[in-house]
Order: structure tokens, then sequence, then C-alpha cells
């Protein structure tokens, strides 16, 4: 037989197979599925862990979101900053970096102090800066390799704030949001102190002039001894945005040492300068010193100093990269399951291309058979991610008013609904794409898998 | 008279051929050969049954036939088309409409009802659901089991299983079944009921059966019987001719058979190119 004939009884005898429809293929995986039902719970189960991981996530930072998007006038404000800073200290991924610029020993001590106090309420990295201004200001900024300082201490007063290039440094550190402590102010100045230093530090004690809550000035005590001393305008107090201070409602005053000083704190360019007085406690009564500490004051303006690490990213890069390794273990898992099926299925798949089934057709079997599988694994990691975080939130997230005593569900309060059937989509559709990408190599195995597989007698 | 007429003008119809078909497999370095150059030609509405020992080639031999394999050398003409020839959609045309396959194992599809499996071809071929499920009806009908259409396939026995093949086999009206052993996993009886089955379709549908087996007690339904020995064909013969030796004793008791293979010396080694007309002449 010449080729030509053969062409001919070739378009005479054989047509080209089409492509099965997709109901068919949907019918077929959805029984494949249920066959087979507890091997397909078993192989979703890697999905429906990596997605409740997921949403779980995404759960923590849309309610984290909910918070942090409410405005500073609403009246629950107060409430949900100090909900928004306790969550953040809960995460490890915060840490707040403390400068100490290095005086005395007595004073480096009380800084310690301090630091120790507080490091009971958040993770806290000290480090001495530098005494140099230059590479003094660099590490407060942030200017050499290191991150910036979130808050700095100056333990000695007035010491070397005295020097010009020093109480630059630390006014262009507040200025960039940073948070200074000043322990023991109240000190003396040096008789020959310069005039416009002395100015430009009496402007950093004016902190919150805006808000008229403080009045600072120079006293001349006597004329060798210039103390600063300050008024609290106390009927401001209540309606201060900060934390400590609205804790402090119905006080005379924040803090006096027996001469006079008091402690103080608020805001001054973008950051934010807290004054303590600690005579008292070289005079043998460090009553207002303690009582600074545990009234929260500090530890508050700590907080100030870092509150944009605070209130950032709340999806830290090591979460993310927790998420990733997840679904790639996820992707692992369900290519060997399935890669197991189809050398299982020999004898089905061979089957069915005995009996006209195209290469296309068992590809989409198999990927629709673990979009299916995707999709209800997603479905179960949905809810139990969203459940689990959102028990944890429900709890965490409340906050008692200090004036009236009511307990505060800010969860429910700013339930952000809309959020979480968006984020709830995004991982349904992350999982489904995530077995179907695992499903690929399965299916194309599957796929070129021959017809005479069927035949095969042995298991 | 009709009917014999109708059945001659089958059998001059050559609907299988094949030219010299070598198989070498390849195992590592070693080479085996399982078919050492067959000629062969399979006539539309035959009944034909491959007979060897196991090990002989059988099984290789038919998925050539079947277009499951490709030869090593020779050609396989599947109504005169080289399958050889064909691309990956016509050779699924050639599996969904111009072949059924039965197997040993029977193969249902375990997730699918027997109406299922029986409608999956013609849902392959693009018939419509209505059509396939009332030609799936009737087929099942045809094998006997129409009130178990809705049973899976573990709730059937072999037998049952492998009629829901057979119909299967059926489903888009194919001119070639293809079945290597298809009671290699049946009992004696059971087994006779499906060759008798598929004789039956053979006759009714005129539709050409192709079976191996190893086993002589499943001849009765053959036209003609191809013997295979180390992958060449031994001999070819026509069932009459044993029918002839056996004679009263049948196929039934092993005796018979026994009888059958020793007086069974007559077969021409090397008839493979023997004509229709020869046979018919017989
Ligand atoms: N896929 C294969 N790979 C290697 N050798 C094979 C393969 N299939 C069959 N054979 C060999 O080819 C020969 C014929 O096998 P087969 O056609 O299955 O015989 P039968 O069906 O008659 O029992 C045997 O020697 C067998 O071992
Ligand atoms: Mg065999």
């Amino acid at each position: 037989m010449n080729s030509d004939t053969q062409g001919l009884q070739r378009d005479k005898n054989i047509g080209r197979q089409m492509v099965l429809p997709l109901s068919k293929a949907v019918e077929i995986a959805w029984k494949s599925i249920k066959i087979r039902f507890w091997r397909s719970v078993i192989t979703t189960s890697g999905i429906v862990l990596a997605i409740a991981f997921l949403m779980s996530i995404f759960t923590d930072t849309v309610f984290n979101n909910a918070l942090r998007s409410v405005e500073e006038d609403h009246p629950r404000y107060p409430l949900v900053e100090s909900v928004i800073q306790e969550q953040a200290l809960e995460d490890e991924d915060v840490v707040i970096r403390v400068g100490i610029l290095p005086e005395h020993d007595d004073k480096n001590e009380m800084a310690r102090e301090t630091l120790r106090f507080l490091q009971g309420r958040a993770q806290m990295l000290s480090f001495l800066l530098p005494s140099e201004p230059s590479p003094l200001k660099d590490e407060l900024l942030g200017q050499t390799e290191m991150q910036p300082m979130d808050v700095m201490f100056v333990a000695g007063f007035p010491g070397r704030i005295s020097e010009k290039t020093v109480m630059e440094a630390i006014e262009a550190f507040v200025d960039n949001g940073g948070a200074l402590f000043v322990l023991g102010y109240e000190n003396l100045w040096p008789e020959d102190v310069d005039q416009n230093l002395k100015n430009t530090f009496l402007s950093l004690l004016s902190v919150n002039l805006e808000d008229d809550v403080f009045e600072v000035s120079a006293q001349e005590i006597e004329e060798t001894d210039h103390r600063i001393a300050g008024q609290v305008n106390w009927e401001k107090l209540p309606d201060s945005k900060y934390l400590s201070f609205s804790a402090l409602e119905g006080s005379e005053i924040i803090a006096q040492t027996q001469d006079g000083g008091i402690a103080f704190a608020g805001k001054h360019g973008d950051g934010y300068v807290c004054f303590v007085p600690v005579a008292g406690q070289m005079t043998g009564d460090s009553h207002l010193f303690r009582w600074v500490l545990r009234e929260g004051l500090l530890p508050a303006s700590v907080l100030w100093g870092a509150r944009d690490k605070l209130r950032g990213d709340v999806l830290p890069a090591r979460t993310l990269w927790l998420v990733a390794l997840s679904l790639m273990v996820c992707v692992v898992g369900i290519t060997n399951a399935m890669l197991m099926s189809v050398t299982e299925r020999f004898r089905e798949i061979g089957t069915m291309k005995c009996l006209g089934a195209l290469d296309k057709f068992v590809i989409r079997l198999f990927l629709i058979e673990s979009s299916f599988q995707g999709a209800a694994g997603a479905l179960a990691g949905v809810l139990v991610g969203f459940l689990l975080s959102f028990i944890r939130i429900l709890f965490s997230f409340r906050a008692q008013d200090v004036v009236t005593g009511d307990m505060h569900w800010l969860a429910l309060e700013f339930f952000p609904g809309v959020d979480l059937l968006i984020w709830a989509l995004v991982s349904l559709i992350v999982g489904i794409i995530i077995s179907v990408i695992a499903a690929i190599y399965p299916a194309y195995t599957a796929a070129r898998m021959e017809p005479v597989e069927a035949m095969r007698v042995e298991a | 008279m009709a009917e014999d007429t109708k059945k001659t003008e089958q059998h001059t119809q050559t609907v299988v051929r094949t030219r010299d078909v070598t198989k070498i497999y390849t195992m590592g370095k070693v080479k085996v050969p399982a078919l050492k150059g067959i000629t062969l030609q399979i006539y539309a509405g035959e009944y034909i049954s491959i007979m060897g020992p196991s090990g002989s080639g059988k099984s290789t031999l038919f998925n050539m036939v079947g277009g499951l394999d490709k030869p090593t050398e020779g050609s396989v003409y599947i109504d005169e088309v080289d399958v050889a020839q064909l691309d990956a959609y016509e050779l699924a045309w050639l599996r969904c409409r111009k072949i059924g396959y039965i197997f040993q194992t029977f193969n249902l599809i375990g997730v699918m009802s027997a109406l299922e499996n029986v409608t999956l071809p013609m849902t392959f071929a693009g018939m419509t659901t209505d059509e396939s499920r009332d030609k799936g009806m009737f087929l099942l009908e045809k094998v006997g089991l129409a009130d178990r259409h809705s049973h899976k396939p573990f709730e059937l026995s072999g037998g049952q299983q492998q009629r829901v093949a057979i119909a299967r086999a059926m489903a888009n009206s194919p001119s070639i079944i293809l079945a290597d052993e298809p009671t290699g996993n049946l009992d004696l009886a059971t087994g006779k009921e499906i060759i008798a089955l598929l004789g039956a379709m053979n006759q009714d549908e005129g539709v050409t059966i192709i079976t191996a087996t190893h086993d002589i007690k499943m001849l009765s339904a053959s036209n003609r019987i191809v013997w295979i020995r180390d992958g060449s064909l031994d001999k070819i013969e026509r069932r009459e001719d044993i029918d002839i030796e056996v004679g009263s004793v049948g196929g039934d008791s092993e005796g018979g058979v026994e009888a059958t293979l020793r007086g069974d010396q007559e077969g021409v080694p090397g008839t493979a190119a023997s004509t229709p007309a020869e046979e018919e002449n017989n």
C-alpha cells in the first residue's frame, strides 16, 4: 500500500478525538474524592493547617488594622491605643532600642534601674551611646549601619547637655520622633552655661505647649542656682490623649519633689520628652522616682518613643517567611500524596485512556480533583484559622474604662467584617491555587501513563 | 441464508492487518524479543482467539493490534491505516470508537456505577447524556444486568463486572473488541458465560472479536485460532477443524480438550498468509 492511498484511508476511517466537556471531568473528579474520602481528608489536612495559619495571620492583621484606623478623636481612642501597645509589646518582633548617654556611675545606675523596670514590660535593647557628639548623633538617628534609637536616656543633668553639639544631637533626635528621658533635670545649671543653650533646653522642656498643659520656666533660686520649674495646667490633663495622663485623672499633680520639681512628659516636635526629677532619690526620698515608674509615666513615654514600631508592620518579614514555608511544605505534601495516588490508580487511568480519554482530560481530572480538595481544605482552614485567632483577639482586645469601670470588647465594637470576608476569600483562593500547583506534576505524570498500563495484571 | 451471505461478506474484509510485527523489549542491557515478525490478517466479523502458553507474546501482539503499543519493526494496520502514523488525538479517537477493550481485571472505574461505566466512552465520543443513558441501559439489558445499573463495581461479582465491561466495550459500536484473557480472573463456569456472551455479541452485532487466552477451554466461540509460540506464529486453525476432532466430547470436559490438543497436529505452521478464500474453502 503506497502512502497516498494510506493518507486517503486515514482521512476516511479515522477521525480526531474531541476534548471532553468540563462537566464530566468535574463529575468524575468529585466522585473520585468521595470514594477516597478519608484519603482525601488526609491529603487535604496539610492545606487545612497551612490555610488556617495564613487566615489566622490575616485575621490578626485585619483586627489590628481595624484598631489602628480608629481616629484620634474617637471616644474609645485611649482604650484602643492601650490595646495596640499591649499587643505590640507581646509581639516578640518589637524591640525597643534604648540609648544611654553615659555620665557618672550613679546616674548611669539610675538609668539602668529604670531600664530594668521597663524590661518587664517590653523587649528592650540598651546601648551605651558614644561620647563624641558626631558619632552620638549618627547613632541616635540611625545613620550608621544600625537602626536608630527609639528612646534616649540622659542620665546626668545638665552634664553633657551643656555641650552645644550634644544638645543639637538630642534635639534632632527628638524632632525625628525619638523619646528623650532626662533624669534629674532639676539639678543646678552651672553659672557659666551658654544662655542660648539654656533656651534650647527650655524649649525642649516646654513640651506640649500647644495643649497648654505645661508651663516651664527657669527659676533663679539664688544667684548661682538655676533650677527648672514648671507648672501643670491640670484642667487640661483629663482630656489629654496620653494614656498615663488620663489614668491620672483626679490627681492634683503628676509628681512633685520636696522642693517643687515635677515629673512630666509630652510631645515635642515629632517626638516626646519626659523629665523625671531624681533629687528625691539623692536626698534619700526616692518616692517620687518610684511613683513615676509605677504610674507608668516612664513606660508610656518609652512606648511613645517606639510608637512607629508599635503601630508599624503587623506582618513582620519572619511571619511572612513562615507562611511561605508552610505553604511550600503543603505543596510538597500534596504533590507526594497525589503522586502516590496516581501510581495506585494506574489501572483506572489506563482504562480511561483505552476508552478514549485524551491526555488533556486526565490532566484536567487531577487538577479539578485537587482544586476541590484545595477548596474544601482551604474553607476548613479559613474557619479554623479565623476562630482560633478571633477567640484570642476577643479576649486581648478588651479594655476597661478607668473612669466608668466598663469593660469594652473592642474586637466586637470595631469588627472588620468586610475586610475579614475579603481576606477569607484571598485565603480560599490561595488554598486552591496551592493545591492546583501541587497537582500539576502528578497530573502530568498521570497523563503520560500509557493506556497499556490498564492491561497490567499484577497490582 | 441472507445472514450467511452477510457473514461471508464481512469475513472477506480485512479489519486488522499486521506485517512482520517485531517487538523487542529492552530491559537495561538485555534485549527481550517478545515478537519475532508476525504477519496476520483479521477479517471483519471474525471471532479470533490468540492462543499460546504464558509468556509466548500474546499480550504483546494484542497491545500492538489494539493500538496500545508500537512495534519495534513492522506495521499494524487498522482499517488499512498504519497505527504508527496516528497522532494522539487520532489514537484516542481510534480507542474510543473503533476498538472496545476488555481486561482480565475487568477495570471498571471504581467510582462509577455500572451504567456510568458503560456511558463513559459515549461521553468521550460526544454523545448527549440522554442518548448515552438510553444506549447504556440497552447494552446493560443485553448483558443481563439492567437491574444492576446503579450498582458500583465492588457490589458486583467478577462475572457481573466483566459483563458490564463487555457492555462498556460495545458502547460506541466498535468494529473490534479486544479481550486479553477475559476469563483469566473468573472460574470456569463464569468464564464460559463470558465467552458465550462475547460470541453472542459477535453473532448479533457483527463485531470483530480478538481475544487472547492460554486456556483452550475458552475457544468455543472462535472462528479461527492463532497459535503463538515464543513470539512466532505457530499456526492458524479454524475452529471447525478442532471441533471435528473433538467430536461429541465438546469443550466441556478436560479430557475432550486434551484430545483436541493431541489431535491438533494437522494445523499448518506458518499459515500466516493464508487467505480468507482458502479458509472458506476448507
Ligand atoms: N513491558 C515489558 N518489558 C519487558 N519484557 C516484557 C514486557 N512485557 C512482556 N515482556 C516479555 O515479553 C514476553 C511476552 O510477554 P507477553 O506478551 O505478556 O506474553 P503472554 O501474554 O503470552 O503471557 C515475555 O517474555 C515477557 O517477559
Ligand atoms: Mg498475557
